[in-house]
């Protein structure tokens, strides 16, 4: 389960860029108030994550410094992550229906 | 924990300090909002950032340095190379362009390998080194001077020198100044052409170049032909050094 929700983490990041690039705080912002608090993970195990996406050329991101001097850190999805967000919602689609189609039997 | 704890202990694990740094600075530009934005506490945003030694290993694993020195060391060598390349090809074109009096280093030499019969390669032999100079033998000729049937043909001998002429590169001056006398092992002197003598000796050096040193040559007129070796006083003064040369057949 631990690697699924890697893969869901991943998923969920990749789904946010799509609309727009967002820095690290955004990102968790956003997943806790789309998902209606749901998930809110812990903020730190974000970065693991994007930075994997980013090595994997997933994501790509650039460096601003904003009016205040502070520095922020843009993730953009690239060609790539959107193919891989399109499979990953797919396996994702196969395994919830999977798991819809048992739990109706019980 | 304190934020900067917080944020050594993330880091901890990523080796390639650029990496660990730009991590630091990302991490920390997250605090900031949590303190700033949302108006967390310290205390507060550490608790919502989690367990630092969670995500350490992971970012450790996803920065590896073995790539940020391959990246660096290739600069450097990439640097390195195009220097050498440049230092290499301004030597090269130096070396081409070495002094054409370098050609008197063949000058006492034509007339005797156009008499191939009798002239005999010698053993080159005898070094001295003084001034800052080192004065060595490169090459050595005997060779057969005038009508071999005839009882007025005599042996000349013609000695070429190699001298190294040291980090400086400045030219010695190659004539009476700095060779003294010259003798063989028959009690023999040796002087100066234009003295009109039964023995003397002509001598001609060429420039010098940086990193390449000097040429210079020494003929000697009607040597004997059992003489043994030769004898040259190099330099004067308390410099002066004595260049001994064995006259010793090559190949024999």
């Amino acid at each position: 389960m631990a690697k699924k929700e890697a893969g869901g983490a991943s998923m969920l990041v990749l789904a946010l860029l799509k609309e727009k690039e967002m820095y690290g705080y955004q990102i968790i912002e956003e997943l806790d108030r789309r998902s209606n608090h749901v998930f809110q993970m812990k903020e730190g195990t974000l970065y693991p994550v994007l930075h994997g996406l980013e090595k994997d050329k997933l994501v790509s991101a650039r460096e601003t410094v904003t009016e205040k001097g502070r520095t922020r850190r843009y993730y953009a999805v690239t060609e790539k992550g959107l193919r891989a967000l399109e499979e990953k919602k797919e396996e994702w689609t196969a395994f919830s229906r999977a798991v819809t189609a048992i739990l109706a039997g019980v | 924990m304190s934020e900067q704890k917080w944020l050594n202990v993330a880091t901890s694990k990523i080796r390639f300090r650029p990496d660990r740094e730009a991590v630091w600075r990302e991490l920390e530009a997250h605090f900031e909002d949590l303190r700033e934005d949302v108006g967390l506490t310290e205390e507060a945003a550490v608790e919502k950032m989690g367990d630092p030694l969670d995500i350490a290993d992971e970012l450790g694993r996803l920065h590896r340095p073995w790539l940020g020195y391959l990246w660096r060391a290739s600069q450097v060598l990439l640097w390195a190379g195009v220097v050498l390349c440049v230092l290499l090809c301004a030597l090269h074109f130096y070396w081409r362009s070495t002094p054409p009096e370098w050609a008197v280093y063949d000058y006492l030499t034509w007339e005797y390998e156009a008499a191939a019969d009798g002239l005999h390669e010698l053993v080159p032999n005898g070094s001295v080194t003084t001034g800052g100079y080192t004065i060595r033998v490169d090459r050595a000729l005997m060779g057969l001077a005038g009508d071999p049937e005839r009882e007025s043909s005599q042996w000349n001998l013609v000695l070429y020198f190699h001298i190294n002429t040291g980090w400086r590169g400045e030219a010695l001056y190659w004539d009476s100044n700095v060779i003294g006398e010259v003798r063989d092992s028959a009690g023999n002197i040796y002087g100066p052409q234009y003295a009109d003598l039964e023995r003397y000796c002509r001598y001609g050096g060429s420039g010098s170049a940086w990193g390449l040193g000097q040429k210079a040559a020494l003929e000697l007129n009607n040597v004997p032909e059992d003489a043994e070796w030769i004898e040259f006083d190099i330099g004067f003064g308390s410099l002066q050094r004595t260049l001994h040369f064995d006259l010793r057949e090559a190949g024999v």
